[in-house]
């Protein structure tokens, strides 16, 4: 009886080794085939992940814009000069934050005075700044009469081109303005604009360099008003008396054009930034244009602190 | 032990081995199919990765080629015109951007991208140029780069606010909305599916700044227009 058991055991277990080896082999196999696929997907995905994040950034760059457009369109009647918030989108996040243009010089508007003031501020001579400032508005005036005297000072100069004679449709255009020393142009063009449409300058959101480029402003008053900005943001009653001679070259209202940076932060933690200068309608279906976008994905861009 | 316990014993026993053979020639059977559908298919998966490769690099081209064209600028060529400059055909796109590369200085330039001939067929390059105003546009392009080679072939239509799509964006009141590269494989003939579409962010220029609304924005550049080239005429 016990040999009985024995022999049935070895039976059994012989029986179980052939199949186990042939299952081994195709399991074997098939986990190979599994890796190889696996390798490959892997491989794949990762090549075109940098266009899943493209693609996704310009998604949350253009809600981030309609939701900008919705909260001003929201508040038509006092729009605020600046604004933040966050939102999600998917698995990603974004950090906006607006600010009214004509926290900018517009080289379009601005008078004679207030360009020369930010050449000062910026390390200009006086006597330059104003010949700078000369240049600017040579450059974005159409010539009242047939002696064209700016295009003939270009010629004369050696340039292979003219002024444009017409409003700059872009601040790098300033690149190209006669006698304008390009390390100064670097310097201006994160505190000038073509989209305020406004000669005036908002003090309650502008960079200390344009209020300081404010004519009639000494060092002292500078340091008193930003001082106060601080304390009081916003408080345009309180601020408005301290600038004194340069409050004709000043507005607080809110503007139609708005710089929204959008900072997105990715699942995987990669982060990126992208600015975009909008333009908002009163009007019409179309509640807002964009009026320049830049994108990590085409050039870096610099943190001008907003 | 008895007689017929020690027969089963061996019956058992020389069963066992009859399993063993049976079990090496199944090994061999599964090696010899596995090594047969290998051998069909390596080839294949060979040629996919050679497509795959091939796709990417295309695909980087293209990427290069969108981010350019989303970054295309309401500019016109001078004072005396009031279009933004943006002159696309089927094979070639001209317009105008913010500089780009390392130690440029802040301008704009020029960028032109076309077939050019070469000894192994067309060459799809991107070159540049820096851009003033002038007349008309007869840059000297330079810093050719070159985006896409034969067999491959690339052409681009353009979209407006209708989203229709066309062959030529020539003149035009306002920039494309929409550009969309096809780039198709010559010797096949067929779309390769990497051909992608972009969107042109600038959508106004600086005039319409004091426009109530999109529609009366588009108005007055039509009438600015008009007035300019009856001026220029």
């Amino acid at each position: 009886m016990d040999t009985s058991k024995t022999s049935l055991k070895l039976q059994r277990t012989d029986s179980d080794g052939f199949i186990l080896i042939a299952v081994l082999w195709i399991l074997g196999a098939l986990s190979v085939l599994a890796s190889i696929y696996a390798v490959y997907v892997i491989n794949t995905a990762s090549a075109f992940a940098t266009y899943d994040d493209h693609l996704k950034a310009e998604a949350l760059v253009s809600a981030a814009l309609e939701l900008t457009a919705y909260r001003q369109q929201a508040a038509a009647q006092l729009r605020p000069t600046h604004g933040r918030f966050e939102f999600r989108l998917g698995k990603e996040s974004a950090v906006v934050q607006y600010r009214s243009e004509d926290a900018r010089i517009d080289l379009n508007k601005a008078p004679k005075q207030l360009l020369a003031g930010l050449f000062v501020a910026l390390g200009a001579s006086p006597d330059d700044a104003n010949v700078y400032a000369d240049r600017i508005i040579g450059w974005r005036t159409t010539p009242s009469n047939k002696q064209d005297s700016e295009a003939l000072a270009y010629r004369m100069a050696g340039f292979t081109y003219e002024p444009r004679e017409a409003a700059f449709p872009h601040v790098n255009e300033l690149s190209l303005v006669r006698d304008l020393p390009m390390p100064l142009v670097e310097r201006a063009l994160p505190f000038v604009t073509v989209y305020s449409g406004r000669a005036q300058v908002n003090v309650l959101e502008a960079a200390p360099e344009v209020i300081a480029a404010l004519p009639g402003m000494s060092k002292d008053l500078l340091d008193t008003f930003l001082a106060q900005r601080r304390a009081s943001p916003g408080n345009a009653e309180l601020l408005l008396p301290l600038l004194k001679d340069a409050r004709q070259y000043v507005t607080v209202a809110g503007s139609k054009t708005l710089r929204v940076t959008v900072r997105i932060t990715f699942d995987n933690g990669h982060r990126e930034k992208a600015e975009v200068v909008i333009l908002l309608f009163d009007k019409g279906d179309q509640p807002f244009a964009v009026l320049s976008w830049r994108d990590p994905f085409d050039q870096t861009i610099a943190d001008n602190g907003l | 032990m008895t007689a017929r316990e020690q027969y089963n014993g061996e019956a058992t026993a020389g069963f066992t081995l009859l399993e063993a053979l049976v079990a090496t020639m199944l090994m061999g059977l599964i090696l010899a199919a596995l090594a047969t559908i290998t051998a069909q298919w390596l080839p294949n998966w060979n040629r996919g990765l050679a497509n795959i490769q091939r796709n990417e690099k295309i695909a980087l081209g293209l990427d290069r080629l969108s981010a350019d064209l989303a970054a295309a600028q309401f500019i016109p060529i001078n004072g005396e015109v009031h279009k933004p400059f943006f002159d696309g055909t089927k094979s070639s796109v001209t317009f105008v951007r913010t500089a780009l590369g390392p130690n440029t200085s802040p301008g704009l330039e020029f960028v032109h991208i076309a077939e050019i001939p070469s000894e192994q067929g067309p060459v799809l390059v991107r070159s540049r140029a820096p851009f003033v105003p002038v007349d008309r546009v007869e840059p000297h392009f330079t810093n050719p780069v070159e985006l896409l080679r034969a067999p491959y072939r690339l052409s681009f239509s353009y979209a407006g606010a209708d989203r229709v799509w066309r062959n030529n964006w020539h003149e035009q009141i306002e920039l494309p909305k929409f550009v969309r590269m096809t780039v198709r494989d010559a010797t096949m003939g067929n779309a390769l599916p990497v051909s992608t579409a972009t969107p042109v962010h600038a959508g106004v220029p600086v005039t319409c700044i004091s426009a109530k609304s999109y529609a009366m924005c588009l108005q007055s550049e039509k009438s600015l227009a008009a007035k300019k080239s009856a001026i220029q005429q």
